[in-house]
């Protein structure tokens, strides 16, 4: 009669390879839309030539500037911050799903 | 060759440049050919809008224009303030502003699909190579005797691994998308666009009474 026995073990079936590089490839796009943002708000900027002088309306137009570039600005910063959490925990799923359990059922052959 | 009274060379000379004339009408038309109805309209509408643009721009009154370079300078007086635009960036901005709208716009899209490609398609990727090694080792399990080995010891005919059963787990991806971070994104360009509006009216506003001004933002709009 064969000795069958059986072990259940996790074992790392695939090698573990670094993600993280991904961040900077999406990193890319982010600074590349904060260009275009930037080339936005730089056709505003010589509109206005007397800066001295304000009056209300001017005032506004700057304000709204103001506003519409801190909102974009801070909105690529978040998504910056977001991108990182998301590759980070790509990462760490790719390595775990690497990673199984597995039952091993093996015949005992005792040499003589 | 005209008025030498040569009949004979003067109808010559009429002939050749009536055939002259007539080849420049082919070439042209065969280039106006090339271009289709559409890329025809735009070029015409381009001609009639820079033209209306430069009639307007020399109808503005003189004592408030000055130049900076080329680009032209407005002067108004607002309340007790006198304001100085530049009208050629006022324009600049309404015109090559849509331009760099659609640019992100773009851009964006781009972005969104990086996101895809990098993330949720990476982690499908590695998956299915998990899953291929898994159908590996359960088809030949005596390759991996190793992995027994790691938490076994035996000499090295002891023991013949017989099967191998992957009791395989596979998470769904956490955090895969940027979905609300990409909506936010394109308002950010509807936002923009808003603000292009608003900053035409702004400069609007500045120039009440001539009314000149709105009529060059409509022309670059192409209205």
């Amino acid at each position: 009669m064969k000795d069958i026995e059986s072990i259940t073990v996790t074992e790392k079936i695939v090698a573990s390879e670094n993600l993280m590089h991904k961040k900077q490839i999406l990193r890319k796009y982010t600074e590349e839309i904060f260009k275009i943002d930037k080339t936005f708000f730089n056709l505003m900027d010589d509109i206005i030539v007397n800066e001295d002088q304000k009056g209300e309306i001017v005032e506004a137009m700057k304000e709204e500037t103001k506003k519409l570039t801190t909102y974009n600005r801070n909105l690529l910063e978040h998504i910056d911050k977001r991108m990182n959490k998301i590759v980070q925990r790509l990462d760490e799923q790719v390595d775990e799903i690497k990673s199984q359990r597995m039952t091993i059922t093996y015949e005992n052959t005792p040499s003589a | 060759m005209r008025g030498t009274g040569n009949f004979i060379t003067q109808i010559g000379g009429d002939i050749a440049a009536a055939l002259k004339i007539k080849g420049h009408i082919n070439a042209i038309k065969d280039s106006l050919k090339v271009l289709n109805q559409e890329d025809l309209l735009k070029v015409l509408d381009e001609l009639k809008a820079s033209h209306s643009i430069m009639e307007v721009l020399n109808g503005l009154s003189h004592g408030k224009k000055s130049y900076l370079g080329t680009d032209m300078l407005f002067t108004t007086n607002h309340g007790n303030k006198e304001i100085k635009v530049n009208i050629s960036a006022a324009l600049r901005m309404y015109q090559e502003g849509k331009t760099v709208l659609e640019e992100k716009l773009s851009k964006i899209r781009q972005f969104q699909a990086a996101i895809d490609r990098e993330i949720p398609k990476s982690y499908d990727r590695n998956k299915y190579k998990v899953m291929r090694k898994i159908d590996d080792i359960e088809a030949n399990p005596s390759v991996y005797t190793h992995i027994l080995r790691k938490h076994l010891y035996f000499s090295r005919l002891d023991k013949k691994v017989r099967r191998i059963q992957v009791h395989d787990v596979f998470f769904p991806l956490e955090h895969k998308n940027l979905d609300e971070e990409i909506y936010e994104l394109k308002q950010s360009v509807q936002e923009s666009y808003t603000y292009i509006e608003n900053y035409r009216k702004a400069i609007e506003d500045l120039f009440t009474e001539e009314k000149e001004i709105a009529t060059l933002f409509r022309l670059v709009e192409g209205e």
